[in-house]
């Protein structure tokens, strides 16, 4: 761990004092990263297949299904119970927990799909025989994925914008304020509905097109701090020391807006999360057959019958998002100095 | 003698520590007859607001509590009093005057409805009758203009203004007792001297008894009938004000009877100019119509001609809107202004921003208020290196950090504060720091914006001390803005009296305090009581 300065020291400590956030920063960490090698954890191909003398690497490398004595060149299908029978006639196979891939349709399901939970769907399936708990495990990734990329995108650019507004203040602050509110009366929505039918909108396009949206978030709190921090003496001291107006921007005031920033950024993040879930469930989020948690919610929604569906949707994202408020909270803690001061042992 | 007013006896304030010595108040007892003015007096953190604040119970409770003691008003216990009847009691028995003027009144409300709520809520007033109350009240207080003004709000008024219709709320209910919590302290000398008039005044008319509140010893000596000194939520000592000030009991007292600035700085040397002003002015522009056209202009400084020699310290005095600070500002071009201002024979006034920028190492900034003027994210060291690392000054971080720690030596601090950062300072530690990261750079002027206005007496005289040490030995000239006349003459070879962004009269200090020609400045001197 690089070595920090004791402000950042003080800091930190102040995170770990809020027990709550502190647990629920390990939690979220230990499922993010859980969930980055979803591959791993739940797939419809081995881990390991040794065969015949040889070690095969299924999940990383596509082996045809000759390799194995099979009858075609295509990919071996390695949950078909004859594949399965030739490679454990001659050798072994190593699967991941979860034997489903967020696409796998689970034929050999006894039950009509949406199935519900079993020994070996353990969350049930949807309505298209597909493993809830595989998908879910995908949709946690993409949605936490994309909530990141957006929250520090648009934090970049906000920040940016406000604070140059507040720190130059007059016309810069004064046209720029115009073109925000303007900007901001633009129907997202609407926009985005539009957008879905021109391009197939992917992860990318997505992001882009909220990005266009959610940087003016910040823009308001970052430019109230320094339109404030612009007046202290110190910054007046620090013109007079012949500092530069971007060291004053980075150095002395940006730190002021940073507590403001930090408070919001929780927030912005369970926006974006909630924002993609809200477009997955109207259907005008990812493309059709992507693991989406908004779209686990439709189909809970329309398999009422099948209440693993909506329930486990519910359930990731009640439990994703207060995770992420009580991190949030213990970070705008340990960036409050006033509160670190207060606190501190006697 | 009547039964007293108030009594407290052996109160004692505590914010959640168990600890006797860790309370804020420790032992404090004293009584008030009606017509009598009791002064406390102490420095800031010796308990003396919070003990003011206990009678009326107006601490943050429950977080404070008194482990001990009683406060009672006319016979009538008032620790744990039932809150409806402290109520009662407050407004009506006893009136309140605090600080700072500008935000005792709500900035959203007349002060008509203001000072009518008093009377809504104590006599149960109708308009009418209330109405006919406050212009009575706010002719007691003399605010000119009293029955027009009913309708203003609070930033319509001055300071002085604002100041007189708190008193108007504290007093109309004719209460019986009337607390001061610093009522002059954030405004000009003269004005000072009106208001300490008035509630005398008002004191002795209405037969008030008064419990003041006041660091300012002047003050104090003025009006007060009686001293009580505090240190540490102790009352050391107390009695009538001559017998405090002229045989003072405790050591400690004596050192806050001394503690007013005296001396006078070294003699100037040297007949180098360093810094050289003329004709500066800063106008705003007055707009006016749809088209913007400029109607006419506010003149903050208007002409200003100065020149300051090596070594030289030139005071600049004035009221509170009389054009100083900004001609301080315009002076360090952090403030657009016309002119010619010449820096060590250079000229500033003409070179564009970016050519300034190593210029600025000659000319440096002490401002008033401790807390603000230092970044309260970066340690003491890092306040101190950055002018050394914009100016290129030490090759690398250790250079810088060990030129820090020699500047903070130089300004009488310990170097092991170089990793502390601002709020673990004391207000002292704080303006030390300011000063050392002006010297850090080895400027030739610095101008210092009322240094030592938000600090104690007895830190303030150690400050003087250290800039008129350091003057001496680096041959620095200094621009020393202040209202505080008292410090001006402990450290300025000239004075100049400024009014309305012009200058009324300039000269040496000597001449200024001993023989005023100008009328304002008379007023000046004797309003701000210098005991001589």
């Amino acid at each position: 761990m690089p070595r920090l300065n004791p402000i950042n020291q003080r800091r930190w400590a102040q995170f770990k004092r809020n027990r709550r956030g502190w647990w629920s920063l390990w939690i979220f960490s230990v499922l993010f990263v859980l969930s980055l090698g979803a591959e791993f954890i739940a797939n419809e191909r081995p881990l390991l297949v040794h065969y015949d003398g040889d070690w095969y690497f299924p999940v990383l490398v596509s082996y045809p299904e000759t390799t194995f004595g099979g009858d075609f060149p295509t990919e071996a299908e390695y949950r078909d119970p004859f594949i399965a029978e030739l490679i454990e006639a001659d050798g072994w196979m190593l699967w991941p927990p979860v034997r489903y891939h967020y696409r796998t349709i689970n034929f050999a399901s006894e039950s009509a799909a949406p199935a519900p939970p079993s020994a070996d769907n353990w969350l049930g399936t949807d309505d298209q025989a597909r493993d809830v708990l595989s998908r879910l495990i995908y949709g946690f990734r993409i949605s936490v994925l994309f909530g990141l990329v957006l929250t520090i995108a648009s934090s970049l650019i906000g920040v940016a914008v406000g604070a140059m507004q507040g720190y130059f203040g007059g016309r810069t602050d004064l046209y720029g304020q115009r073109f925000i509110e303007i900007w901001a009366g633009l129907p997202v929505l609407y926009l985005l509905i539009i957008m879905a039918g021109f391009v197939q909108p992917n992860f990318w396009w997505l992001l882009g097109i909220m990005l266009l949206f959610s940087w003016t978030q910040l823009v308001g709190v970052v430019r109230a701090e320094f339109l404030r921090v612009r007046n202290f003496d110190y910054v007046k001291a620090a013109k007079a020391l012949g500092v530069s107006d971007w060291v004053i921007i980075f150095r002395h005031a940006l730190p002021n807006a940073m507590v403001a920033t930090v408070t919001f950024m929780p927030f912005i993040l369970t926006g974006s999360i909630t924002t993609l879930t809200s477009l997955d469930f109207l259907g005008f989020g990812l493309p059709p057959g992507s693991p989406s948690l908004g779209e686990l919610l439709a189909q809970g929604k329309a398999n009422l019958q099948a209440p693993w569906l909506g329930l486990t949707a519910f359930f990731t994202l009640a439990i994703m998002l207060t995770l992420l408020v009580f991190i949030g909270e213990a970070a705008r803690d340990a960036f409050d100095p006033r509160k670190a001061l207060a606190e501190k042992p006697k | 003698m009547s039964a007293p007013l108030l009594a407290i006896e052996h109160l004692a304030v505590s914010f959640g520590a168990q600890n006797p010595d860790d309370w804020a108040v420790k032992e404090v007892s004293f009584t008030l007859s009606a017509g009598e003015t009791l002064a406390l007096v102490g420095e800031s953190g010796s308990g003396k607001s919070m003990t003011a604040l206990s009678i009326p119970q107006l601490l943050p409770y429950p977080l404070a509590h008194h482990p001990r003691g009683s406060i009672q008003l006319d016979g009538e216990e008032l620790l744990g009093s039932p809150p409806p009847r402290l109520r009662q009691l407050r407004g009506a028995a006893m009136g309140l005057i605090f600080q700072e003027p500008m935000t005792s009144l709500n900035p959203l409300h007349s002060i008509e409805k203001q000072i009518g709520e008093t009377l809504r809520i104590h006599q149960g007033m109708g308009a009418a009758a209330a109405r006919e109350r406050i212009v009575e009240l706010l002719e007691l207080v003399q605010l000119p203009e009293a029955a027009g003004r009913l309708g203003a709000f609070p930033h319509q008024l001055s300071g002085g203004q604002r100041q007189r219709v708190m008193i108007a709320m504290a007093i109309a209910n004719n209460p019986r007792l009337l607390i001061a919590d610093e009522p002059t302290t954030a405004l000009d000398v003269t004005i000072q001297a009106e208001i300490l008039n008035l509630l005398d005044d008002l004191k002795s008319r209405l037969g008030m008894a008064m419990l003041l509140i006041s660091h300012d010893l002047n003050v104090v000596r003025r009006v007060a009938d009686r001293v009580a000194v505090m240190r540490d939520g102790v009352i050391l000592e107390q009695g009538p004000v001559e017998t405090i000030f002229q045989a003072p009991k405790t050591g400690y007292t004596r050192l806050l009877i001394d503690a007013e600035p005296k001396g006078q700085p070294a003699a100037v040397a040297s007949h180098d100019v360093a810094l050289e002003a003329n004709n500066l002015r800063v106008w705003f522009p007055k707009r006016k119509g749809l088209l913007g056209r400029v109607a006419s202009h506010v003149k903050a400084v208007d002409d200003i001609s100065l020149n300051l020699r090596a070594g030289e310290t030139l005071g600049v005095v004035g009221e509170s809107g009389s054009g100083k600070t900004t001609l301080g500002m315009a002076l360090l071009r952090l403030q657009a202004a016309s002119g010619q201002v010449r820096l060590g024979g250079q000229d500033i006034m003409g070179v564009s921003l970016k050519a300034l920028r190593p210029l600025r190492r000659q000319m440096q900034v002490v401002f008033q208020d401790p807390f603000g003027s230092l970044s309260p994210r970066l340690s003491v060291a890092q306040i101190i290196g950055e002018g050394l690392a914009v100016h290129k000054m030490g090759h690398d971080r250790a250079t810088r950090d060990q030129l820090a720690c020699e500047a903070l030596e130089e300004v009488g601090l310990s170097a092991a504060l170089a990793p502390r950062f601002p709020h673990e300072l004391s207000g002292g530690q704080r303006q030390r720091v300011a000063i050392a990261r002006a010297m850090v750079l080895k400027p030739r002027v610095i101008i210092l914006d009322e240094p030592t206005s938000a600090l104690d007496r007895s830190v303030q005289s150690q400050l003087i001390e250290l800039l008129r040490g350091l003057q001496a030995r680096y041959g620095l000239a200094y621009l020393f803005i202040s209202h505080d006349l008292a410090v001006v003459r402990a450290m300025s070879h000239r004075v100049m009296v400024m009014q309305g962004g012009r200058v009324v009269e300039t000269g040496s200090t000597k001449d200024i305090f001993d023989a005023p020609r100008e009328q304002y400045t008379q007023r000046l001197l004797s309003a701000a009581m210098i005991a001589s």
